[in-house]
């Protein structure tokens, strides 16, 4: 509120940059107050590497964008992978050399360092692609990078995008301020209301799977997979909700996923920015489907291989990106503008990706592959027995009535703008008291925080 | 107008953010505001701590009175030898020094809340209680760079205040704009109020009467007549009897331990008792107890320290429930009864041992 209400209170551009650039470090610093130090670090060396590039001729501006590459990929392999390469290979360090110990960085992994490393590249490789002009203004690039609302997870934004949004001065405009709260009222019961009473089940579910019937387990499964969804979608809303309210326009990051009738389609739905980053910097320069179909097969198979060891230092994730760029590049995808008009095998089909997709979940939330494996063969042995997964009865069926509602008016209801007052009125305080009355408070951090 | 307003709003936020970043302006706002009986008061339910922080004043069953009676034991009649000092916590914050048995003098030091600067008397015989909740052992015993840092400095007149949290800030010094607590603070400072109490009260009983759940911190137990503190039962997290230890991390305890007991014996302490009292959850709800308590009494790893073994007096008593407020993180008194029984007849034993010298 106090950034917001200041923002406006700025007539000149430059002011409103660098009071955004330090609520941007205050929040991040709030985490970890000496990461900063990387962060900026990193910042600096793209944002000279961008003005090479854009002055550059021939190799130097190669050379420049390798450097660049290497700074955020480096950063990202010593915080993020450097533990999980050293746990994989110890077993054939301690056969090579028996008693060697293993050094295991003890170290807490920079929020949404995965999310900025892959803004900042996007900026460098644009750079050089010549499809945008390098940013001059230090602060300006500084604050694309760091922008507090999408800063620890998103959306993953393009130069092109934020950086002119970010030059243009915003008038007070009444309709974004409503816009954008009505989204960030959204995302929030999003997370309170749904994500995190759906969590108590799934924790339950998941810290008991030798003891609950399959059926209760399943019903786990599923529930993650809305979980996830609204844990996600709902920080993303609060983030474009609150940059709306200044009159930043960010990318929407979700299109109803769980609606997709194939996994390549889920893939255009579920988070966007991501998929689309891999589509743009890995796959197509890879040769896409530029190279025969068994290239195809390989290049998908690779990008989805990559994006599960971005989410995380984990073979599960590995396993979960592995099994999504299977399917992907197996079955015949279907565009959204290709889909059958029957409804009964649309919905059939849409039903059925939906149980793939809510099963491939499960190597997401495992924290190891026995775990998941463990789970799937505890559902698939269909043991009977009570169900419970945590909590009373009314509250897994009020559950399930909160997702339909969700479903339901994102299907339906697709703009956050609502032009009469009193409508907008009694929106908002329906879902601030919504919120309040039937939000689980249980200081749970958003799932993609961790990567 | 809308400027005045949004300036106004501005310096409101901004102070908000400055006092809950200080602790020290923190620390004098709670104890302004809990003397404050109006609606800027903080909201407390006597004597059920966990119906306070669940803001389940409207629902009954959890609202039993339960005071301590604290007696003169009645074979308390000859000599007192025993300088008691007793490092604790809100477990034994009451109880007098008539409660306990041969007793010359008493001094109790409450952990995190004060430190002590003592002075042995060498005629008397000085016992060391070192009581804790079992929610806060596994951090507490865990600090090996404290024990270390005590051992190596090892003062003329030492410091019984074995405050940890600043030795832990000290190792982690980070600025101090980035208070750890900040959140709470500004839940506090925003929410904390008696005139959001009936909002509050609300919404505990919707979701008391509709999902049998407790809000905030506080859980109710699978039996539905109690409350329990939820870090007790969570699945992870060092404070819960549910979440498992692996065998290093006990071992760095015993190791700390028996540190600790050395650096009292050395500082002319005569006995040294650890006595863990155990989490509700542990006694009544024990399906999937980590065995924490009974690992960590284990005789042979403990060398130098003595323990009063109040986890396995529960464990036989009858009622167990009756061990326990129901609606508070404490134990009965009922409970706290067994204990001082134990500790009476210990110091007893060691009042007896010093008479016949």
């Amino acid at each position: 509120m106090v950034v917001t209400l200041s923002y406006y209170q700025f007539r000149n551009q430059r002011m409103r940059i660098a009071l955004l650039l330090a609520a941007s470090c205050y929040f991040y610093m709030a985490f970890v107050p000496k990461y900063i130090l990387i962060l900026g670090g990193t910042i600096v060396i793209d944002y000279l590497a961008g003005l090479q590039i854009a002055r550059s001729t021939g190799k130097s501006r190669k050379t420049w964008l390798v450097v660049s590459i290497i700074a955020n990929v480096g950063v990202l392999a010593f915080f993020k992978y450097f533990n999980f390469l050293l746990g994989t290979i110890e077993p054939l360090i301690h056969w090579a050399s028996p008693g060697t110990e293993i050094p295991i960085l003890n170290i807490l992994l920079p929020i949404g360092l995965s999310f900025h490393t892959f803004q900042a590249m996007s900026y460098t490789i644009e750079v050089y692609r010549g499809k945008q002009p390098a940013e001059k203004d230090f602060m300006t690039y500084a604050l694309y990078v760091m922008f507090y609302p999408q800063l620890v997870a998103g959306p993953i934004e393009r130069p092109q995008n934020v950086l002119p949004q970010l030059h243009r001065f915003q008038e007070y405009d009444r309709n974004n301020v409503r816009e954008g709260l009505a989204r960030m009222l959204w995302g929030l019961f999003k997370k309170a209301v749904i994500a995190d009473r759906l969590a108590v089940m799934v924790d339950y579910c998941y810290h008991h799977t030798s003891t609950l019937s399959s059926g209760s387990l399943l019903v786990g499964a599923i529930f993650y997979s809305f979980q996830i969804y609204c844990d996600f979608s709902g920080y993303c809303d609060i983030g474009i909700g609150a940059a709306k309210v200044m009159g930043i326009r960010l990318m929407e990051n979700f299109n109803e996923p769980y609606i997709s009738s194939s996994i390549s389609q889920f893939w255009t739905r579920w988070h966007i920015s991501l998929s689309t980053w891999f589509r743009d910097y890995v796959y197509i320069p890879l040769g896409g489907n530029r190279l025969g179909e068994k290239r195809r097969k390989l290049n998908v198979m690779f990008v989805f291989l990559l994006s599960g060891l971005w989410h995380g230092a984990n073979w599960t994730f590995v396993i979960w990106g592995g099994l999504h760029g299977m399917l992907t590049a197996l079955l015949p995808g279907k565009r959204q503008d290709q889909r059958s008009n029957s409804f009964l095998r649309n919905s059939l089909f849409t039903l059925v990706n939906f149980g793939i997709v809510t099963l491939f979940w499960v190597f997401f939330r495992s924290p190891t592959i026995k775990e998941s494996l463990h789970y799937l063969n505890r559902i698939f042995s269909w043991t009977g027995g009570p169900f419970y997964i945590g909590l009373k009865i009314e509250e897994v069926w009020g559950s399930v009535v909160l997702i339909i509602i969700m479903l339901l008016r994102e299907r339906y209801r697709k703009s956050y703008f609502i032009k009469n007052g009193l409508a907008y009125a009694s929106y908002f305080v329906l879902l601030v008291v919504v919120s309040y009355m039937l939000g689980v408070f249980n200081e749970n951090q958003f799932i993609y925080f961790q990567f | 107008m809308r400027k005045i307003v949004s300036l106004f709003f501005i310096f409101i936020g901004l102070a908000l953010l400055v006092i809950s970043t200080s602790d020290t302006l923190m620390k004098k706002i709670i104890d302004e505001r809990s003397g404050l009986n109006n609606s800027f008061g903080i909201h407390q339910f006597p004597g059920a701590d966990l119906v306070s922080i669940s803001y389940l004043d409207n629902v009954k069953r959890f609202q039993e009175r339960d005071e301590y009676k604290f007696v003169k034991p009645a074979d308390d009649t000859g000599s007192r030898n025993i300088d008691l000092y007793i490092y604790g916590d809100s477990y034994l914050k009451e109880v007098p020094d008539s409660a306990f048995n041969a007793v010359s003098s008493y001094h109790f030091c409450r952990r995190g809340y004060q430190d002590m600067d003592y002075s042995l008397n060498p005629h008397k015989k000085n016992i060391l209680i070192i009581e804790i909740a079992e929610r806060f052992a596994r951090v507490e015993f865990e600090l090996q760079e404290t024990m270390r840092h005590f051992k190596k400095k090892h003062p003329e007149v030492t410091s019984l205040g074995l405050s940890v949290s600043p030795l832990i800030y000290a190792k982690f010094p980070d600025l101090d704009i980035f208070n750890p607590d900040i959140n709470r603070n500004l839940e506090f400072n925003l929410y904390g109020y008696r005139f959001w109490d009936q909002v509050k009260f609300a919404k505990a009983s919707l979701t008391y009467y509709l999902f049998k759940r407790a809000v905030g911190d506080a859980t109710v137990s699978d039996d539905g007549d109690r409350l329990f503190l939820k870090e007790t039962l969570a699945e992870t997290g060092r404070a819960s009897s549910y979440y498992p230890f692996d065998p290093p991390e006990v071992q760095k305890m015993f190791f700390q331990l028996n540190a600790t007991c050395a650096y009292y014996k050395a500082d002319g302490f005569d006995e040294v008792y650890l006595s863990v009292i155990p989490n509700p959850v542990t006694i009544l709800q024990p399906q999937h107890y980590n065995g924490l308590i009974p690992y960590l009494q284990q005789a042979d790893s403990l060398k130098c320290m003595h323990i009063i073994d109040i986890y396995s007096l529960y464990k036989k008593e009858p009622g167990p429930g009756k061990l326990f407020r129901i609606g508070d993180t404490h134990w009965s008194n009922k409970g706290i009864q067994v204990w001082l029984k134990t500790v009476n007849a210990e110091l007893k034993k060691q009042n007896l041992q010093t008479d016949s010298k």
